[in-house]
């Protein structure tokens, strides 16, 4: 996982000490151009890993990015007459800015849909490469790119080379890691966990899905630009959209996200192809033709079916797993997922803490200037949702007060998760105005309204299943911190700060909710209930006026439930307002302040648990219709 | 302005080889509806039956032979993709299942490579005859015979998957697999079926086209892509609307190739993709909640 490990990194230390040492031990120049190719592929395959590994966004066209870099630094150095050293951090600046001007609407699409889009992207700049020849000079392409210089001498030897680009290659894995481990990369991975409970916790998922599309394409123009520099020619072929399937390959076989896989990933299958186009002929007899696609193929193919996780992470879990064995006097020290039962904090837990208020941590920002919020603090007024259909809600109205527990309840269907969705900012509602501290925000995206301080949780959980428990909470601490992907990058001193103070914050809520001892579990291992408690215990990280709670009680043991009772109770205690959306009457009874009761969309009506429990039409909408055959043991 | 005749030729053609774009699209609409996987060898499906038919006729098998045994042969392998290389991986994701199929697209066109080389063959018409001049436009019988085929095709197939009771079986795991398993429909079995038919449809469209274009062992990759162009614009789970689709792309590019430039036709298609896609139809965003929601 990313975490990293205190202490100093031996194994990534020994890779870099390898790669310094490499050219010693390598005299050909055939060997040499490959180790300088590798890198290259490395450099791009780092960006690609960020984007489908972390944020899990696809791209099948980075190709073109690569292509963009080479030609602009071709363009700029051989017919503008540019300083080369310009030329390429100008081109990887156009090439970013391209991909951000680009991304804006192709990454509105998901799956396989974003997955075509760049596809078509790829070959679109594909063809212009070919047919722009007044500029590109068409399939002949550009020659005579001039060397980069360095310290007074040309890079023009496979060795010289080599040492430049691995510079950049391991320059560009260091930043990479250091922004996978951070603010920024939770974020990414959140959005590759669930975007909608990533958008639920304040996180701008279309940003960051720009920003690290952006950052990818830059990694790429850099390396095609470094490759224009290197074989001082330019044509269409090297770009096309076999490249961009190779470089997928590489990141697949490197473990998607797995920032030093990237690596291993380039250099199998750069070796890989370099070997078939050099035996394959051998076996055949006629030399023509590119039939190490086969091989690709069949690899791409083996890899997604038996190991869709990567050969990188299969090795180095095997390696450990050996590692593990050797020392078998060593118990595991996973702390065991036992205890079921114990979903939600008991006794003890609530004796730790102490009121909220009291133990908010300084340098994070919070709401707390809201702490006396306007009456009412959010008010649904004539909210309507149509889907092809079927009115799920028509003109619902209410009104919710400050500090109360109002409940929602109604039979299937009734529209409930709808209204969550409509006020959440998931759906936009057809009608009707929602005003959250008398603004109204039913035109806000979920992010917004989340920052805004209404947080909701999900019917069906929405854990993000590839973090553990403690990173989950930790995203819910997103909008409340505030370090960008440079200060990720170079680790400036503020960032690492705020990091220590985020993770504190999350160790304090994490004990809160009794989830301490589960913290470094993968959110996905856990049982139902304490899946439940991390949600909850996300959602509170990001600091609410206002929680949603839909369906909180729902697949819980009786034990939990009741310990779920206690957790409402407290988080009502401490400040924040709670809308509940729940089936078990029991609790609702027991909790809410208010009641408002949906029947097909409609508010049928609105009151004190006492009231609700007696009104006739409620009675018959539980019932089926027949008001006057209510059970006698019906309270 | 411009004359009526280049006009009407250029229509000519882009019926023509719109009718290509249709077949691979419907067999995109038919694996896409029942396992919701978007099947990236599609385009290898119509090399491989327009490379085949070619051979089997080359070995002495008279044509119709041939091409049947074509259209089979492809079908059953399209099937056997689907039992070695997408079974195993049934519960992965979307986004898994798409670079298993690229995988099998590089693989099938590299063993092409082999079996074939790099030439490109052609196949004799099926009917010999002089072209027919229609307002000074030239149609070749072949290409009647190409949109015959394709017009013929998409009712039956439409009334296959609304009359027959497998039909209907395969559109119920379009709708909802498990709750098809729980009515006794076997899923499996079905997706199989899909493949099969999906692969037998674009081997069609390979050998119908085998007469008119030069077949090549690498033609697969831009077939899949403008197949996959036409059934988005079809609204990807709709047969009608993927044969209007190709049409609609075949003429598109026949027009842009003749009046903008010949070599910009390639791209004329991801443009149209661009602009449907962006545009956001109805149809998308219902399949990305269900792309969002799923696991």
């Amino acid at each position: 996982m990313a975490d990293v490990r205190p202490g100093i990194p031996w194994g990534s230390l020994w890779l870099v000490v390898l790669i310094a040492l490499l050219p010693l031990g390598i005299h050909s120049r055939y060997y040499q151009s490959i180790a300088v190719i590798i890198g290259l592929h490395t450099i791009t395959a780092v960006g690609l890993s960020l984007l489908m590994g972390y944020a899990g966004q696809v791209s099948l066209g980075h190709a073109a990015f690569y292509g963009l870099g080479a030609y602009l630094s071709a363009i700029a150095s051989t017919k503008m007459g540019m300083n080369p050293w310009l030329a390429l951090p100008a081109a990887a600046v156009i090439t970013g800015a391209l991909a951000a001007v680009i991304g804006m609407p192709i990454f509105r699409l998901r799956g396989h849909f974003l997955a075509m889009a760049t596809l078509g992207l790829g070959i679109i700049v594909y063809i212009v490469f070919n047919e722009l020849r007044e500029v590109t000079g068409g399939p002949s392409g550009l020659t005579g790119i001039p060397n980069l210089w360095l310290f007074g001498a040309p890079l023009n030897t496979d060795v010289r080379y080599y040492y430049l680009v691995w510079a950049f290659a391991l320059g560009v894995i260091f930043l990479s890691r250091n922004i996978v481990d951070s603010r920024v990369g939770r974020a990414l991975r959140a959005i590759h966990g669930s975007e909608s409970a990533a958008a639920a916790l304040g996180v701008h998922t279309a940003r960051y899905k720009l920003a690290v599309f952006a950052l990818s394409a830059v990694y790429a123009s850099l390396a095609g630009s470094l490759y224009a520099h290197y074989l001082l020619f330019v044509n269409p072929p090297p770009f096309s959209f076999k490249f961009s399937i190779e470089l997928l390959v590489m990141v697949m076989i490197g473990g998607l996200a797995h920032i030093w896989g990237a690596l291993f990933g380039a250099a199998i299958i750069t070796l890989l192809g370099e070997s078939l186009r050099a035996t394959i002929p051998l076996l055949m007899g006629h030399a023509a033709g590119e039939y190490e696609i086969i091989a690709f193929g069949v690899i791409l193919m083996a890899t997604m079916i038996a190991l869709p996780e990567g050969l990188w992470p299969w090795l180095t879990a095997t390696a450990d797993r050996i590692r593990k064995r050797r020392r078998t006097e060593n118990p595991g020290h996973h702390p065991a997922v036992a205890e079921p039962e114990n979903g939600f904090p008991g006794h003890a837990a609530v004796a730790r803490e102490e009121t909220r208020a009291g133990l908010s941590i300084r340098s994070l920002q919070g709401r707390r200037r809201y702490l006396e919020p306007p009456d009412p603090i959010l008010e649904v007024e004539r909210v309507s949702k149509a889907f092809a259909g079927l009115q799920a809600l028509s003109h619902v109205s209410f009104a919710v007060h400050p500090r109360e527990i109002l409940a929602i309840i109604g039979p299937n269907g009734a529209g409930k998760t709808t209204l969550f969705n409509v006020i959440a900012g998931a759906l936009p509602p057809s009608g009707g105005t929602v005003r959250f501290f008398g603004k109204p925000i039913q035109h806000l995206p979920a992010n917004r309204i989340a920052t805004a301080g209404l947080i909701r949780t999900f019917q069906n959980v929405r854990l993000f299943a590839n973090m553990t428990v403690r990173e989950n909470v930790m995203v819910g601490l997103h909008y409340r911190s505030r370090a960008g992907m440079v200060a990720a990058a170079l680790r400036l001193p503020w960032e690492r700060a705020e990091e220590r103070t985020v993770r504190d914050e999350a160790q304090r809520l994490l004990v809160m909710t009794g989830l301490e001892k589960l913290a470094d579990i993968g959110a996905a291992n856990l049982p139902f209930g304490q899946q439940r408690v991390v949600e909850v215990t996300r959602a509170l990280a990001a600091d609410p006026t206002i929680l949603l709670l839909d369906e909180p009680g729902a697949g819980l043991s009786a034990g939990e439930r009741e310990r779920l009772r206690g957790l409402v109770r407290r988080i009502r205690a401490s400040g924040v307002t709670v809308l509940l959306v729940e089936h078990d009457m029991d609790l609702v009874m027991d909790l809410a302040d208010r009641i408002i009761v949906l029947n097909y969309g409609e508010k049928i009506a609105e009151g004190t648990p006492a009231e609700i429990q007696n009104d006739p039409e409620v009675i018959a909408a539980y019932l089926g219709g027949n008001a006057l055959e209510v059970p006698a043991s019906r309270k | 302005m411009i004359p009526t005749e280049q006009l009407l030729q250029f229509l000519v053609t882009g019926i023509t080889n719109g009718s290509i774009y249709a077949l691979i699209a419907l067999g995109f609409v038919v694996i896409y509806s029942v396992t919701s996987v978007i099947n990236f060898a599609q385009g290898e499906f119509a090399m491989l039956g327009a490379l085949t038919a070619v051979s089997l006729i080359a070995a002495g098998l008279p044509q119709g032979v041939a091409l049947a045994a074509a259209v089979i042969g492809i079908g059953i392998l399209s099937a056997f993709l689907y039992q070695v290389g997408l079974r195993p991986a049934r519960d992965a994701s979307p986004l898994v299942l798409i670079i298993i199929t690229i995988g099998a697209a590089l693989a099938i066109r590299g063993v092409a490579l082999v079996v074939w080389g790099t030439d490109p063959y052609q196949m004799a018409p099926f009917t010999i005859g002089s072209p027919l001049q229609v307002g000074g436009a030239v149609i070749r019988l072949q290409s009647l015979w190409v949109l015959g085929m394709t017009l013929v095709l998409q009712p039956l197939l439409h009334i296959f998957f609304t009359r027959t009771m497998l039909g209907r079986s395969l559109r119920a795991c379009a709708v909802n697999r498990l709750a098809a398993r729980l009515m006794g429909i076997r899923t499996d079995r079905m997706a199989l079926l899909a493949f099969g038919l999906s692969g037998a449809v674009g081997a069609l469209g390979g050998v119908i086209i085998a007469p008119i274009i030069f077949a090549t062992y690498d033609m697969g990759l831009m077939l899949s892509l403008k197949g996959f162009v036409a059934a988005v614009m079809g609204g990807l789970v709709n047969y009608p609307t993927a044969v209007a689709g190709g049409f609609l792309l075949g003429i598109l590019e026949s027009l842009g190739a003749g009046f903008i430039s010949s070599g910009y036709k390639d791209a004329i298609a991801f443009i149209a993709l661009f602009i449907i896609l962006l545009s956001k139809p109805r149809w998308l965003v219902q399949a990305e909640q269900e792309i969002e929601e799923g696991p």
